[in-house]
């Protein structure tokens, strides 16, 4: 009260050092009125009495300053604020910075991204997933899957290596999982965790001497994780694989075994051999093992071709035989440890002889009998002296025709349709000569409806790859057609089809659910098309007695196609891989030259800089340059063969289509002949 | 009055033709070396698949200029029936002297149709003449002319000898020159089909169509999808082809059509000819290319499979269009197409295609014979056709006949 501040602030202060004189008696007032209430202790007196000391101290602080203590405590406040803003600007910059990178990094995936996206696009297109059938398993998805496969199990290096043995050092992580995957997987497992952890199912294999081309290999690393999950469970079950099994899954992709009839007949036999070599784990029950081990064949025998409905119908049917084994033998085989182990075996052997004969009750009952039935039905539709039409191949019609030459001593002609790619009439063909026919026309689906309006034909006779339950019949593509030209005749149409391959599933239309075959079937590499353009006789007769041909190889055609093509994408891969390699050579000799000979003389030295220039420009572009000559020349040359560089040309080749109901005058199978419409009767009070 | 004049005309040379037919027809042994030329050169230079009717079509002019130029004749009428004897010998009706293997002609009905447009071009070119003499000499009968034709099938008898009469005496009518000149045009118009159906067709495709082609071989549609797709004036479409292997003969034809399409960034998709039903649901039309349009209009197309493809399309209910060049309609209406149009054979090309072949021991005699059946074209009844382009004009099948009487001599 006495100092006056001699500050700068001295007017303030005084106005101040006033408001604080007339606020101090105010204040002591105050104070004065909060008087201690009577009944506090000495030691509360005391600390109130510093509480009101040092409220007086900084009265007088305040007053030396020339401030109130609201004023200094909003200076504080605002101190504080500026250092919170302070802080909050920094925080911000920094968080403008961090989220700057972030963006920077974002963009920065975000670009990767695109660019594996537009990458993965040019995949797509150069794989010619097309908008038609995009929604359906492609054969270069399967191939694929089986050559990784096939390659692995045929390299020398990976054959000695077991689940718990030797492996190579990129493969141990694998083998690892390997282990943990068997003991508890069942089927197919896609672990996505799994897949990020580790490299996809393509990099272990540029790892091994496989012959995989490079495009199969983008293949799997473009498509579907769960494409390259399905190949690395195969890959790692790959052990457990039955040898017949992949002996079967072999000759299915090869075409060697066709029609749904034979490839279920193919496959009882090989789970035969399969369920006769099986032996139990030690510490599992056989039914519950064996399903499993089961699952693992079917896993890979589905990567030649889709099950066909005969031959799902038979592993249902066997899987459920496999659940309900031991059962009915009241035998306590589950509880192996209490069992000596040669009574455990015993037990084994007894219920593996016990399913190998229910198969082959299943075999005579559901084919081989049913067979016999429908042929002794449809026999009476072969008018004697007639003629029927039939398309492809059908193991029950080539009975029936075998039945009705043979035994009931008929006279008719055959007409057998074929088609593209898989020439399965031929087969028929053949056969039906071998049996005897003589009177055998061959024809293509092409001249259909020529054969339909010269020839008088008496009925249409199809066999079926399965009959749905809305009535539509599902077929070799082609036969829809041929039914159809049939219908428009008025010439009846009759499918024999044993019950086995009925199925509940409904279809309308045959896009929608399909086999994709390999469009390369259809881009014939051979000699064929050479032969097919020489000079041929322009008098055509109206029917040609073909005379002898040597062909050896209608039914490997398609089988050698398979391999020749991946084969050569190999080689030629590897070709340019070699030339690229020659030409990085070169480049470095020609580098190490102009070192060496850098002193000698400058004008010679931008000559070289020059070439090296252009030699380098050369090399980055090379594969491009080569391919797009190659690309070029066949653009000149018009070749099919190199349809899949081009974006725009697809081709298609399907398995299967649907007759609808209406084209279709009869079924016979061995419960009975029926219309398509009932085809749901059947299978509710028939099949079970 | 010229009207009259034709038909009369027209009787006339039928009759002449009529009673042509029975005696031996012959021609100057130039001639004769010129045809057998050309028959020569339809029969071996090419395999039925690969003749084109364009390609013969222009030949077949080009043989007529060269006969015409040959032919001896005094009067007019001298000149037309040594054309209609030509006309005759190219639907395969004749066998004149000297000529061999005239058989090929039944099936190439463009040498006919070709000769039977010069013809018709020409009488019209004569009335056209004659007219304006009668104008120049003002015409005395035409008050009794007004009658319908029926009336003087016999009456007109002599008024033609005095129209040929007359004929003779007017020097200034050069009918060799109008000939040509009349080849000349035809040529061109063969030519320059492609822009005029392309003008017509247009408007038949909309954006994003799927079309079907079951003829690859069709030139005429290989230059009327590019057309679509190149043009400029109109907006942009873009559309899916879907075109048929129709293997055997055709084969690689259908590859070179699919990458000239595909190379000019049309979606281009090859299915085998028994994925046809399969697509059918997925196709908006149905585009064929034909090798001859008969006056009831139907077709004969010059690669196989199309009829079944047809009957699909009939069965999705999809339209089918069929686009043509004028020279290709004929005049023709037959009822056994099927049986003697069709060309059947060729089996050779399949030939390493079929079936292994057991090789024929003493006791198994002939069994190993084999019968294959390919036909090389195909027929397409005019039921199934929904419109027929041409480069006049898009027509109906049932309107066809009208267009033949249009554009021909009645035969």
């Amino acid at each position: 009260m006495s100092e006056i501040p001699t500050d700068k602030l001295s007017g303030v202060a005084e106005h101040a050092a006033k408001n604080v004189e007339l606020v101090v008696p105010v204040d002591a007032d105050g104070d004065l009125l909060s008087e201690p209430p009577a009944g506090l202790s000495n030691k509360e007196l005391k600390e109130w009495k510093k509480k009101e000391k040092a409220a007086k101290r900084l009265a007088k602080k305040a007053q030396q300053t020339g401030q109130t203590v609201q004023e200094k405590e909003e200076e504080a406040i605002l101190l504080k604020e500026k250092k919170q803003q302070q802080k909050l600007l920094q925080m911000q910059q920094e968080k403008i910075r961090l989220q700057k990178q972030k963006i920077k990094q974002e963009q920065e995936a975000i670009n990767k991204k695109k660019k594996l996206e537009a990458q993965k696009l040019k995949m797509l297109n150069s794989s010619q997933k097309s908008n038609l059938f995009g929604h359906l398993e492609t054969a270069q998805e399967r191939k694929s899957s089986l050559l990784a496969l096939a390659s692995i199990i045929s390299s020398s290096n990976f054959g000695k290596i077991t689940a718990q043995g030797l492996a190579l050092p990129s493969l141990t992580h694998l083998f690892d999982q390997s282990v943990s995957h068997v003991g508890t997987s069942s089927g197919a497992k896609t672990d996505d965790s799994d897949l990020s952890s580790s490299a996809s199912a393509a990099d272990y294999l540029v790892n091994m001497s496989t012959i995989l081309p490079a495009s199969v290999k983008k293949d799997l690393d473009t498509h579907t994780n769960e494409l390259s999950s399905q190949i690395k469970d195969l890959i790692i079950s790959q052990d457990l694989i039955h040898p017949t099994v992949l002996k079967l899954t072999g000759s299915y992709a090869s075409y060697n075994i066709v029609g749904s009839t034979p490839r279920c007949l193919a496959l009882i036999d090989a789970f035969k051999e399969l369920v006769l070599d099986y032996s139990t784990p030690p510490g599992t029950v056989l039914n519950r093992s064996l399903t499993q081990y089961l699952s693992h064949q079917i896993n890979f025998l589905i990567k030649s071709r889709p099950l066909s409905v005969s031959m799902g119908n038979f592993i249902r049917w066997f899987k459920q035989r496999i659940s309900v084994l031991g059962i009915s033998n009241d035998n306590p085989h589950g509880k192996a440890s209490s069992v000596s182990n040669m009574k455990r075996k015993k037990i084994e052997e007894e219920l593996k002889a016990e399913l190998i004969e229910d198969m082959e009750t299943f075999k005579n009952e559901k084919i081989i009998v049913a067979q016999q039935v429908i042929v002794n039905a449809a026999c009476h539709h072969i008018p004697d002296g007639g003629c029927v039409i039939t398309y492809g191949y059908s193991q029950v019609l080539f009975e029936l025709f075998k039945h009705a030459k043979l035994t009931e001593k008929k006279n008719f002609k055959i007409i057998v349709i074929d088609s593209r790619p898989l020439f399965e009439g031929k087969r028929f063909v053949e056969d039906l000569q071998e049996l005897g026919f003589t009177d055998v026309i061959y024809s293509l689906i092409t001249s259909l409806g020529y054969i339909f309006d010269t020839m008088s034909i008496d009925c249409v006779l199809l066999g079926a790859h399965s009959i749905l339950s809305n009535g539509f019949l599902n077929s070799r593509v082609g036969s829809a057609a041929l039914s159809m030209t049939a219908k428009y005749h008025n010439i009846p149409v009759i499918v024999c089809c044993e019950g086995l391959k009925f199925t509940n599933r409904v279809q309308l239309d045959s896009l929608t659910f399909n086999e994709l075959a390999d469009p390369n079937d259809l881009v014939s590499r051979s000699e064929e098309e050479s032969i097919v353009s020489t000079n041929i006789n322009p008098d055509g007769h109206v029917l040609d007695d073909v005379s002898f041909i040597d062909n050896s190889s209608q039914v490997g055609v398609c089988k050698n196609l398979y391999r020749n093509n991946l084969l050569e994408q190999f080689i030629s891969e590897r070709e340019q891989h070699l030339k690229q390699q020659q030409l990085k050579k070169d480049e470095l000799n020609k580098l190490n030259e102009k070192e060496n000979g850098k002193g000698s003389q400058q004008q010679n030295n931008g000559l070289s800089g020059g070439n090296k220039g252009s030699q380098q420009q050369n090399n980055g572009a090379d594969s491009d340059a080569l391919l797009k000559a190659k690309s070029k020349k066949n653009k000149k040359t018009k070749d099919i063969g190199n349809w899949e560089s081009n974006p725009s040309l697809n081709i298609f080749n399907i398995m299967y289509d649907l007759t609808p109901p209406s084209y279709i005058s009869k079924i016979i199978t061995e419960y009975g002949a029926l219309p398509p419409q009932s085809v749901p009767v059947i299978l509710r009070d028939y099949i079970k | 009055m010229s009207s009259l004049d034709s038909n009369a005309f027209t009787n006339i040379s039928a009759q002449i033709s009529g009673a042509k037919k029975i005696e031996k027809v012959s021609f100057d042994q130039e001639i004769n070396e010129l045809i057998n030329n050309f028959l020569q050169s339809l029969k071996t230079n090419s395999q039925p698949t690969s003749r084109s009717s364009y390609t013969i079509s222009l030949e077949t002019l080009n043989v007529l200029k060269k006969f015409i130029g040959f032919m001896k004749f005094s009067t007019t009428e001298e000149f037309m029936n040594n054309l209609k004897k030509l006309d005759l010998l190219m639907e395969g009706n004749i066998k004149p002297k000297g000529i061999i293997g005239s058989a090929v002609l039944k099936k190439e009905f463009c040498c006919g149709n070709m000769v039977r447009r010069v013809i018709f071009m020409l009488r019209e070119e004569i009335n056209n003449h004659h007219i304006s003499l009668h104008k120049q000499e003002g015409s005395e009968d035409s008050s009794s002319n007004k009658v319908g034709s029926m009336f003087d099938l016999l009456a007109r008898l002599p008024k033609e000898q005095q129209q040929v009469s007359s004929n003779n005496k007017s020097k200034k009518f050069d009918i060799r020159a109008t000939a040509i000149n009349i080849i000349r045009e035809l040529t061109d118009e063969v030519k320059n089909i492609d822009e005029q159906i392309f003008q017509i067709g247009i408007d038949l495709i909309h954006d994003n169509e799927i079309l079907l082609i079951p003829t690859p071989d069709s030139k005429t549609i290989l230059n009327f999808l590019i057309n679509v797709k190149k043009d400029k004036n109109w907006k942009k479409r873009n559309f899916t082809c879907i075109i048929t292997e129709s293997y055997p003969n055709n084969l690689q034809k259908a590859q070179r059509f699919a990458l000239k399409l595909s190379d000019l960034g049309i979606d281009t998709i090859i299915i085998p000819d028994s994925m046809v039903f399969a697509v059918m649901n997925k196709i908006g039309k149905v585009i064929i290319g034909c090798k001859q349009i008969f006056s009831n209009g139907s077709a004969i197309v010059s690669s196989t499979g199309v009829q079944t493809v047809v009957q699909c399309a009939k069965e999705f209910r999809v339209p089918i269009i069929v686009i043509a060049g004028l020279y290709k309609l004929s005049s023709l209406s037959p009822f056994d197409i099927k049986e003697n149009y069709l060309e059947v054979g060729g089996s050779k090309l399949t030939g390493n295609l079929l079936p292994k072949q057991h090789s024929v021991t003493e006791d198994e005699g002939d069994y190993s014979r084999l019968v294959m059946v390919n036909n090389i074209n195909d027929f397409i009844a005019a039921e199934f056709i929904d419109i027929i382009i041409t480069n006049t004009g898009a027509y109906s099948p049932s309107f066809m006949y009208r267009v033949v009487a249009d554009n021909y001599e009645y035969s």
